[in-house]
């Protein structure tokens, strides 16, 4: 079998002992990799009783069959842990250069265990795997750590935790090649609590393929498809995914000031149009992307990289700003830091609105863009209210007595997209396994765009159909592994077929995305064995009960009908949890034993 | 009763389909996935002339009342959901297909956009040929593979997220078809344009 | 002309940056529908309606046109009734994350 590398390295920080066993193969080809694999080991390693701060927590890193081969957007790795942000299974994704130097290093993942007893970084070479001192590193920012240890993309990729990881705020990133993150729910917290500080790969061995010329037309096609789609040709590279925030406002479904009002009046300042006339530099790529959706900025203040949609949105309609300049400057801070800006602004907004109903005394309101830049540095360094709101939006508004002004799902902050204004989108962040999340599927494409065809975004029948495909289509992308803009152009059965002239093993369109099924179905069993039950498959009330505004007037989300179709469709009882039927067409029904 | 929006959609893509020739005035057959259910033509309606009435729904696992109504076809309908993604279905009698299809075992379009879309279009044989349980495993097993197979001198059958997409599928098939048609009636010497246009047969 | 027989039009994206503006006015006449809106585009704009519209007066495949929110697809298609204080919205291809 081609693709895989065929070997897996462990890591004790606690005994610093380091060996390398090989990849289980029966599991990788029903888990493929990434995503995938990360969460089937997972199964074994992290028990119920395992708190994500306890040592016995583990970091699993891990590229898919597909990273580094050179196929489009094949630059991505996975990183999976038990979330210290929701309690849940985890894994956050990222692209760059780390995932193909790590894959050429020769490893398909990596397991790190245990706790070092002082700050260390790891350094993963072709010929041996050291640890050292990182005591010098400590309290450094993402942009000096990954000078300090000579990021060099063309051969040498730097991946670090900036000092929220060390100061383990709950949503802290894992930052790679300085400015991509694997950021939502707190993979940075979990390597923080291990005092590891940074992991620098170089690796050049070529992933091998079973049928290189066959690989190579499929590549060809794909091309065409990226050249003909005018999202993934025209609108990424010219705006940026904020190209979104003008259509997803004209529909209303915008959420503005922590979710009060579904509609921005100021969102054309914070815009893919206004981000490209005002501070756009130029437009960049991860390895081996023709897309180049990244946008290299400048403001007074300094170049960075984005803002992306989403962190466009979070602090800014989320907090009811519209001055780009600070939001771009929070960006930068945020990223250096290493923050999830979705959780960042949200939880920011959250305290607003805590602040506006008189519940928390500070100086935080909607529209105070002044306090960004402060507000966020305070939350990395743990310093006064940033402290609290370095556990994100759940707990603090819990603290404040008001649990239901935190706009998550499962502890984590939503994103960008109305529920009341995307019924569908809304069914996806109830269901989603990591808690709130755009990235376990997205409905944006049915729903908004009409990629591939338009469906009625405010229809409830049928939903449920929809939001299923496209969360096996994601834990697909996520474990093959390749970035989920390509998949905008690049329809499933491409990577089927580049999967299979790869490895060697057959993989149908229908197959590849039953395995996508099995993934779900795991990390479902894994948050069944962790406590979760239907009631945490839920929106905020707000959703449910307080009507959107602007072009989604007067809407609220369905989900109770749309969330009965979904378990009945995935072939789970009426509680969310997978019949014996499905677990066993699924090959999941022996592991399933001790939760079902 | 069926939403309205789902009766437009299928009314609009009935319509097209008897319009653009790929099926006759009674043949042919679509349907949806909701969810654990599933939305078909009614046995014996005109696609070009659906009625609300025409639209029948049913179980994708159990029968229920509707599927004694039910296309004849719904078995294969089923089969295909149970494995494949596919949220829509379109089976018609595309006349050039069909023809291409009883000397061929499988259609490689030498059109840009039949090759760009489409690559290859399997042909499969079943002995039966209307809706017993071989036909329905042996189509939903290609459709596995392939987004749209031809059943040799029977028609095609589709896959999409929407009948729009199945329905993509079947119309550029037909097209594929006319256009191989043509270029072999000429019978002149053909200039290959495309770029590794060998490797189509191995899609 | 009265005010009531003219309607704007919000361009996004590469729209904008293709017709110079964010926003067209057009004179429509009395009570417009989204057909009469397109056919003045065609008179007042002929570049940016070749660039939308079909030969036919309808949209081209991938570009959209919002009302008050809503996709005209799932409102009355060309015949969508346009009220005076509409918000009319012409959306390119596009997509983001």
């Amino acid at each position: 079998m081609k693709g895989w590398m065929g070997k897996v390295l462990n890591v004790d920080l606690g005994s610093g002992a380091v060996t390398t066993t090989p990849l289980d193969m029966d599991m990788a080809t029903q888990f493929i990799g990434g995503r995938g694999l990360g969460a089937r080991l997972l199964w074994d390693l992290v028990g119920p009783e395992v708190e994500p701060f306890s040592p016995d927590n583990v970091l699993i890193f891990a590229a898919g069959p597909l990273t580094a081969t050179g196929y489009q957007t094949s630059n991505r790795f996975s990183v999976s842990t038990k979330s210290p942000l929701t309690g849940t299974v985890l894994d956050a994704n990222s692209g760059g250069w780390w995932g193909m130097h790590f894959k050429r290093a020769g490893y398909d993942a990596m397991i790190v265990r245990g706790r070092a007893e002082k700050p260390v970084y790891i350094e993963i070479k072709e010929d041996g795997v050291t640890i050292h001192d990182a005591s010098h590193l400590w309290g450094r920012t993402v942009s000096e750590t990954s000078e300090a240890l000579g990021q060099d993309k063309n051969k040498r990729s730097v991946l670090c935790i900036g000092p929220a990881g060390e100061n383990r705020v709950l949503f802290a990133a894992i930052m790679n090649d300085a400015t991509r993150a694997a950021a939502r729910g707190g993979p940075g917290a979990v390597m923080g609590s291990k005092n590891l500080k940074a992991i620098v790969v170089e690796g050049k061995t070529r992933v091998e393929m079973d049928d290189k010329e066959r690989f190579r037309f499929v590549q060809y096609e794909s091309t065409k498809m990226l050249k003909a789609n005018p999202v993934t040709s025209q609108a990424f590279p010219e705006f940026g995914t904020s190209v979104v925030m003008n259509i997803i406002n004209a529909i209303g479904a915008l959420p503005t000031r922590n979710f009060q009002q579904s509609y921005f009046e100021h969102a054309d300042d914070i815009s893919g149009e206004t981000i490209t006339e005002d501070i756009l530099i130029k437009n960049t790529a991860c390895w081996a992307c023709p897309i180049a959706c990244t946008r290299l900025t400048k403001t007074s203040k300094g170049e960075g990289e984005g803002p992306e949609y989403e962190s466009a949105w979070s602090f800014g309609a989320a907090c009811g700003i519209h001055d780009l300049e600070a939001i771009t400057n929070t960006n930068y801070i945020c990223n250096d830091l290493g923050m999830d800006t979705i959780s960042a602004g949200s939880t920011i907004a959250c305290a607003m609105e805590l602040t506006e109903r008189g519940l928390l005394d500070s100086d935080l309101r909607f529209g105070r863009a002044d306090l960004l830049e402060q507000t966020v540095e305070d939350i990395g360094y743990r310093r006064g209210l940033g402290d609290e709101l370095a556990e994100g939006s759940a707990r603090l508004a819990a603290k404040y007595g008001a649990p239901e002004l935190s706009m998550s799902v499962k502890k984590l902050e939503m994103p960008a997209y109305d529920p009341r204004g995307m019924q569908g989108q809304g069914l996806l962040f109830a269901t989603s396994n990591r808690g709130g999340c755009h990235m376990r599927g997205n409905m944006l494409g049915s729903e908004v765009l009409g990629l591939p065809k338009l469906i009625d975004r405010l229809q409830v029948q049928g939903k449920a159909g929809y939001v299923i495909l496209h969360q096996h289509s994601a834990a697909v992308l996520d474990s093959i592994v390749a970035c989920k803009f390509a998949n905008i152009a690049i329809a499933e059965e491409y990577f089927a077929r580049a999967l299979t002239a790869l490895t060697g093993v057959s993989y149908p369109t229908g197959d590849l995305i039953k395995a996508g099924e099995r993934i779900w179905n795991l990390e479902r069993l894994y948050n069944l064995r962790e406590g979760f039950t239907r009631d945490d498959d839920n929106l905020p009330p707000r959703l449910l009960n307080e009507p959107a505004t602007g072009g989604s007037e007067g809407q609220v989300s369905h989900l109770g009908p749309m969330l009965e179709e979904y378990y009945r469709a995935r072939g789970w009882d009426a509680n969310g949890v997978p019949k014996r039927a499905k677990l066993e067409d699924l090959g999941l029904a022996e592991l399933a034993l001790e939760v079902v | 009763m069926v939403d309205e929006r789902v009766y437009e959609m299928f009314r609009e893509i009935g319509r097209d389909m008897y319009v653009h020739n790929l099926v006759s005035s009674h043949g042919g057959n679509i349907s949806v996935r909701f969810g654990d259910r599933i939305i078909i033509k009614r046995r014996g309606a005109m696609l070009g002339r659906l009625k609300p009435h025409d639209l029948i729904e049913t179980g994708l696992e159990k029968n229920d009342s509707g599927v004694a109504l039910a296309s004849t076809e719904l078995i294969v309908h089923r089969a295909i959901y149970k494995a494949t993604p596919a949220l829509a279905v379109v089976h018609a009698h595309p006349r050039r297909a069909i023809s291409l299809s009883l000397s061929r075992d499988e259609i490689i379009p030498i059109d840009n956009e039949g090759s760009y879309l489409l690559k290859k279009i399997p042909v499969v044989e079943v002995e039966f040929a209307s809706g017993t349980p071989q036909m329905a495993n042996t189509i939903a097993d290609a459709l596995r593979t392939y987004k749209i197979v031809m059943m040799r001198g029977h028609g095609s059958f589709a896959t999409g997220q929407t009948l729009d997409e199945a329905f993509q599928w079947t119309d550029a098939l037909e097209e594929v078809c006319e256009i191989i048609m043509y270029a072999h009636a000429m019978n002149e010497q053909m200039i290959e344009y495309r770029k590794h246009s060998d490797s189509y047969k191995n899609w | 002309m009265s005010a009531g027989h003219t309607r704007t039009v919000r361009l996004l994206a590469s729209l904008r940056s293709f017709a110079g503006t964010k926003a067209l006015t057009v004179t429509t006449g009395p009570d417009p529908t989204v057909r009469d809106l397109f056919a003045a585009l065609q008179r007042e704009h002929p570049a940016l309606a070749g660039r939308v519209l079909t030969g036919d007066g309808g949209l081209q495949p991938g570009m959209q046109m919002v009302v008050n929110g809503r996709h005209i697809d799932f409102l009355d298609g060309l015949d969508t009734a346009l009220p005076g204080d509409a918000d009319v919205v012409l959306i390119p291809p596009t997509a983001g994350g």
